[in-house]
């Protein structure tokens, strides 16, 4: 910035919390204000728990050999694809939500008059990572509920690897919310969409061809899957989900086809991801920070 | 010490496959501080282009700016601006009150003195008892409204209006007119981008007229509106005489019948034409001034530029 002289115009003084923090919680106020009121979220947070509690109902009711299946497996089932629907949902969920967050904005004119206010880029784009990421909290803590109720209804006690495997699940819709942010600085959110549904393809592809590469015994495949992990790790956190929802003690072959071993999970898949979102939001920040603004 | 000053500005769009866009080219502008300063130019001049390089929204190719000394692209000289865009959409679920609330956050402005600044200009724009409606349910006219309390929430020292009368009707254009005159009484410097010349006119201290992206007009509205000034003089008893004498105190633009169109270098020197054609035996039926408009400077302005 350039030096300058004594100005006879001062600037206002203000001090670092409301300089640095105050516009990154203005936005995440507003963000999740608009987020709670969209059909998306109310139709998503709402269609999300029928499920689930449709899940516990089946599951209660399945019966093998003319017989019920054991409560504690019911248990386990309604905790393990009730995991498997959030770990969908809530990608959806912050897709729908994050799609549109800036290009699209811009376009529509809602955010031209925020840009002009006293406000850094990054401070826009942290405003509504955070904003998507509390609202999005709000829904896993929802989700998580109601299949600890369904597991609690058949297991009759607490069963805490929800909570345990639900915090971890967050990391889902965290990594998409980073990924849609980072995509809609410049394309509308109909590409943005598109491009995020690849990823989710690419994200589970990564356990199908890891599965198909061991059975079919194809080298190939197995190295195609490791990209894939690595291009988008949800595969990773599904691993993590499913150990720490303490439900293969009791249905072992919830961990995959019989002849392929699920890798396990280790810290580094979790800081890989967590590397993953955070890249993400920076880099968001950092292309929003260079894009011009016509207004 | 300038509210606006630009050194050389210049914004060019490059894009793959398209020839270079220049929408500003070496701008050198000066707006006095407390001064309502009109911003003209035909359409796709450069003129929002320009005031997004002022807000730092676009990056000059080239060149630079400072708003009241401080460089364009600094986000907290914006604390001094207040800005209403030509297009713009509001969140629309919020209600009047929670839209400002929300930008008077982004400003910065401490819990009570926000309460006291939405409070003024709801009432400044007209809209206090509108406070509690969506601003989804108002009218055009009532968003352009709302959207001129946005830019003056700061108390700014410069204002920056982008076709600010566009949406209203004639009493809106009245009362934007009346707001721009108040907010100069209190010293504030207004930036106005507008296509209605008669309203530049009337407000304006000063205007610049861009046109293909370079300036090319600048100066005080009184001083170029003062002069040349033509008049129409009818006669009873039209003579060719009338002419000869006329030529001595000014240019004869048009003799047409018993009308002759007289161009005067200064205004003092009506008394002494008229006592000349008077004293010579003219009878003189009617003396009409003919001041030049805005809109004739401007368009001889855009007609002597070089296609």
């Amino acid at each position: 910035m350039n030096r300058v002289e004594p100005l006879a115009v001062p600037l206002p003084s203000v001090s670092l919390w409301a300089r640095w923090v105050t516009p990154v919680l203005v936005i995440a106020r507003l963000t999740i204000k608009e987020a709670t009121r969209r059909w998306a979220f109310v139709g998503g947070l709402l269609l999300g728990a029928g499920m689930m509690a449709l899940l516990a109902y089946v599951f209660a009711n399945v019966k093998r050999h003319g017989e019920f299946l054991p409560a504690e497996v019911q248990g386990s089932l309604v905790v393990h694809f009730g995991l498997v629907i959030t770990r969908f949902f809530s990608v959806v969920m912050a897709t729908a939500l994050a799609c549109g967050a800036i290009a699209t904005e811009l376009e529509r004119g809602t955010l031209t008059l925020v840009v002009t206010k006293p406000i850094r880029r990054w401070q826009i784009v942290a405003g509504k990572w955070l904003g998507f990421a509390i609202v999005l909290t709000l829904n896993q803590l929802v989700w998580v509920a109601v299949i600890e109720w369904g597991a609690w209804n058949r297991l009759g006690a607490w069963h805490w690897g929800v909570w345990k495997a639900g915090l971890i699940g967050l990391l889902y819709p965290l990594l998409f919310v980073s990924l849609n942010l980072l995509l809609s600085v410049h394309l509308p959110w109909i590409f943005v969409a598109l491009i995020s549904l690849v990823f989710m393809g690419i994200g589970w592809s990564e356990t199908a061809m890891r599965n198909i590469g061991t059975l079919a015994n194809l080298p190939r495949l197995l190295t195609l899957s490791q990209i894939a992990g690595y291009l988008m790790p949800t595969g990773r956190i599904a691993r993590w989900m499913v150990v720490e929802s303490e439900v293969l003690d009791i249905v072992p072959r919830l961990s995959g086809p019989p002849g392929v071993e699920m890798p396990q999970p280790t810290v580094g898949d979790l800081l890989y991801v967590l590397a993953y979102i955070l890249v993400g939001l920076l880099l968001a920040c950092w292309l929003f920070g260079r894009r011009e603004v016509a207004g | 010490m300038w509210a606006i000053e630009t050194d050389g500005l210049t914004k060019i769009f490059r894009s793959l496959g398209r020839k270079p866009l220049v929408a500003v080219q070496d701008l050198n502008l000066r707006v006095p501080i407390g001064s309502v300063f009109g911003f003209l130019g035909p359409n796709g001049a450069g003129k929002t282009t320009t005031l997004n390089l002022l807000l730092g929204n676009l990056r000059p190719t080239r060149g630079k700016g400072r708003i009241f000394g401080y460089p364009i692209g600094n986000p907290e000289v914006r604390r001094l601006v207040g800005y209403l865009p030509e297009k713009f959409q509001f969140h629309d679920f919020l209600t009047a009150e929670e839209f400002l609330d929300f930008h008077a956050r982004l400003l910065s402005l401490p819990s009570s003195v926000r309460r006291r600044r939405v409070d003024a200009v709801l009432e400044f724009v007209g809209l206090q008892g509108r406070r509690r409606s969506k601003v989804r349910e108002f009218s055009r006219g009532m968003l352009q409204r709302l959207g001129i309390a946005q830019a003056l929430l700061n108390e700014p020292k410069l204002v920056i209006l982008d076709e600010p009368t566009s949406a209203l009707d004639p009493l809106g254009r009245w009362e934007v007119r009346n707001l721009i005159l108040r907010l100069k009484e209190q010293g504030v410097t207004v930036f106005l981008n507008s296509h209605l010349l008669s309203e530049v006119e009337m407000t304006c201290d000063a205007v610049a007229i861009l046109n293909k992206g370079r300036l090319v007009f600048q100066g005080r509205l009184d001083e170029l509106l003062s002069e040349p000034l033509e008049l129409d003089i009818r006669f009873q008893n039209p003579s060719p005489s009338w002419r000869d004498i006329a030529a001595q105190w000014g240019t004869v633009v048009s003799v047409n019948g018993d009308a002759l169109t007289v161009r005067v270098g200064r205004e003092d020197a009506i008394p002494d034409l008229i006592a000349a054609l008077v004293n010579n035996g003219a009878r003189l039926m009617s003396v009409v001034p003919k001041r030049f408009s805005l809109e004739d400077l401007f368009v001889q302005v855009i007609r002597d530029e070089p296609r």
